[in-house]
């Protein structure tokens, strides 16, 4: 990493681990991530419709619920003004006047935002980890606390691209975190009501069919959150929705790099 | 004020236009240019101070964003430091490495210190922590680099951004009203400052609207009108170019002067009549005898005065001055105050 660049990354990440917004975050990431595997692993534990929770992996992917309602929310109120806040103030305008290129103004950008709540999600999967050996006396396999991880980490970078790809074209802040705050609704709570809408029109039956598992799995692709359980599933064998196992990987690629490809140019071409 | 010698940058034929979202149902990523710059002409010279002038709307702040390759040229032909560029994508990279911005108004905010926020600045450029401190001292924020962004004043606001300006040590120093929210004092060591500057040989672009504050600190003025730089030049050719000639300025008091006198001497114009006294602007001075004059007038100042900028600008952009829209509190002082007298009675 280039020293501007790594200089650049570690201010912001200084500046947003001490920002009020994450003193708020970090105890609702807490209750989410490591309050759920310990719930979870409860022995008295009963989820509805017999969801089974025996295995690590099993547990792991139910709290992965909760890891998309706190952790993905986090991604989109930490960044959703990272851009826009500095061209509100003008301050954009200083900065990118500065002989830095853009590109590394960006990716500095991109890789600050992503590690200020990658940095304190990452420890608190780990002390999740920690508990889930502990309370179920079983060690999960590596290979599923090591694809966990990678998938969380994932998930939460999608969702900072997104709000800061949504923050450079937004010119007000209430802008700004109306796009971002909806992106994640859509994502979050809507997008099984997109699939069902989707699925009516095309003639599929909504409901325990095979033919609606699979439309349901490829519409999965088209949401962040759909290829963060498809990662996790890949984990899971007794879990398969029709599709090529090879696709939910082709699709976490496209979600890394395509928003951030458009982020990087749209910085490049960024009018203050 | 140093003398203009080595030309460090030359802008010929540079055009800009924003583009403007003019979405339709057949194509809803339609743009359309809109306003900006064009076959603008300007070379600047290591030392020299440019006083960038021209009504609202005129582009200035549009040029100033090209020149410090925010804003990436259309089309351009330039030499820079000697080199032929006309690549926009390059030149503009290559403007941001000798160029140093000061934007109109930079509302920096946030708990976090004035340090903090020109070391993120200074991180960009490489920039060593005692050269931070230097500059932070220069523009007399030394002191309070501890302080948070908040509890900044809009002086000092202004006087930050001068500060990251100056960050990259650059040769051409381009400020975008950078009198807005400056006391008189401030205002004052401002401009020492950038006399202190000239003479390092940095090459200075000021914009401002407050065209009083511009005299006596450029050595040259650049008049933009729609986009256009219509003249650049020192002040006196620029009043020679434009026809604007110098004018003689008499202020008295007790009873003014009357029209058959004034015409006696060859002057047209009629003196206003204020509350302290009366005065008389004019340009026919070729018969007048000032002497005469005292002999019959109660005269307590005459001078010849060169033009204003803003009557340069009139003169260039042929608009009325209200059209303009100007600060005229200098030169229509008087007048304003027999309008406020003729709605008080």
């Amino acid at each position: 990493m280039s020293s501007p660049l790594k200089n650049l990354v570690f201010a912001k990440i200084n500046e947003q681990m001490f920002s009020v917004r994450m003193y708020l975050t970090i105890p609702v990431l807490a209750l989410c991530i490591v309050g759920s595997v310990w719930g979870l692993t409860d022995a008295n534990t009963v989820l509805p419709a017999d969801i089974p929770l025996e295995t690590p992996m099993d547990i792991l992917f139910v709290s992965s619920l909760f890891v998309l309602l706190s952790a993905t929310l986090a991604g989109v109120i930490i960044s959703y003004d990272g851009v826009s806040r500095d061209r509100a103030s003008g301050v954009l305008e200083v900065k990118l006047s500065q002989p830095c290129p853009r590109r590394i103004q960006a990716i500095a950008m991109l890789l600050g935002y992503w590690l200020s709540i990658g940095i304190p999600v990452a420890i608190l999967n780990i002390i999740s980890y920690v508990i889930l050996a502990t309370r179920m006396d079983e060690s999960p396999a590596m290979m599923d606390l090591i694809s966990h991880f990678i998938a969380t980490e994932l998930v939460v970078l999608w969702y900072v691209q997104f709000s800061l790809l949504a923050s450079s074209f937004a010119k007000d802040q209430s802008s700004s975190i109306s796009i971002g705050i909806g992106m994640w609704f859509t994502f979050t709570m809507l997008w099984l009501l997109v699939t069902s809408v989707i699925a009516g029109l095309s003639g599929i039956e909504v409901g325990a069919s095979e033919a609606w598992i699979r439309f349901e799995a490829i519409m999965d692709l088209f949401s962040p959150n759909g290829v963060y359980h498809h990662l996790l599933e890949a984990r899971m064998p007794q879990i398969d929705r029709g599709i090529n196992p090879i696709l939910p990987f082709l699709a976490s690629i496209i979600w890394t790099l395509l928003p951030a490809f458009i982020f990087f140019n749209r910085f490049e071409r960024l009018n203050p | 004020m140093a003398k203009a010698s080595e030309c460090i940058l030359r802008i010929s034929d540079a055009n800009f236009s924003y583009k403007l979202a003019k979405p339709t149902l057949k194509n809803p990523f339609r743009k359309l240019p809109a306003a900006g710059i064009r076959e603008i002409e300007i070379p600047i010279f290591s030392g020299e101070i440019i006083g960038l002038v021209g009504p609202n709307g005129a582009g200035k702040s549009t040029l100033l964003k090209s020149l410090v390759g925010i804003n990436k040229f259309d089309s351009v032909t330039a030499t820079i430091e000697g080199l032929d560029e006309s690549n926009p994508d390059k030149l503009a990279q290559k403007l941001r490495e000798i160029t140093g911005h000061m934007p109109e108004q930079v509302r920096w905010q946030g708990s976090k210190s004035i340090h903090a926020a020109i070391n993120e600045i200074g991180m960009m450029i490489g920039v060593a922590d005692k050269k931070l401190k230097g500059v932070l001292d220069l523009v007399g924020l030394g002191t309070r680099e501890s302080e948070s962004l908040d509890s900044l004043s809009q002086g000092m606001r202004q006087r930050l951004s001068l500060a990251c300006a100056l960050l990259s040590s650059p040769k051409i120093l381009v400020l975008d009203e950078p009198f807005n929210g400056l006391d008189p004092v401030a205002s004052a060591a401002f401009k020492s400052l950038l006399s202190k500057l000239s003479k390092k040989g940095v090459s200075v672009i000021i914009s401002s609207h407050q065209l009083e504050t511009l005299e006596g600190v450029v050595d040259k003025l650049a008049l933009m009108h729609k986009g256009k730089i219509l003249a650049i030049s020192e002040h006196a050719q620029l009043a020679k170019l434009l026809g604007v000639k110098r004018k003689l300025v008499i202020r008295g008091e007790g009873e003014a002067p009357n029209k058959k006198f004034l015409s006696k001497n060859g002057i047209d114009e009629e003196p206003t009549i204020g509350k302290t006294g009366w005065k008389l602007e004019t340009t026919n001075t070729s018969k007048l005898d000032i002497k005469k004059f005292a002999e019959f007038y109660r005269i307590y100042h005459w001078a010849m005065e060169k033009p204003t900028l803003t009557q340069l600008l009139v003169a260039a952009t042929g608009l009325d001055p209200e059209e303009i829209g100007l600060q005229l509190v200098r030169e229509g002082s008087d007048d304003l105050s027999k309008i406020f007298q003729e709605e008080e009675e």
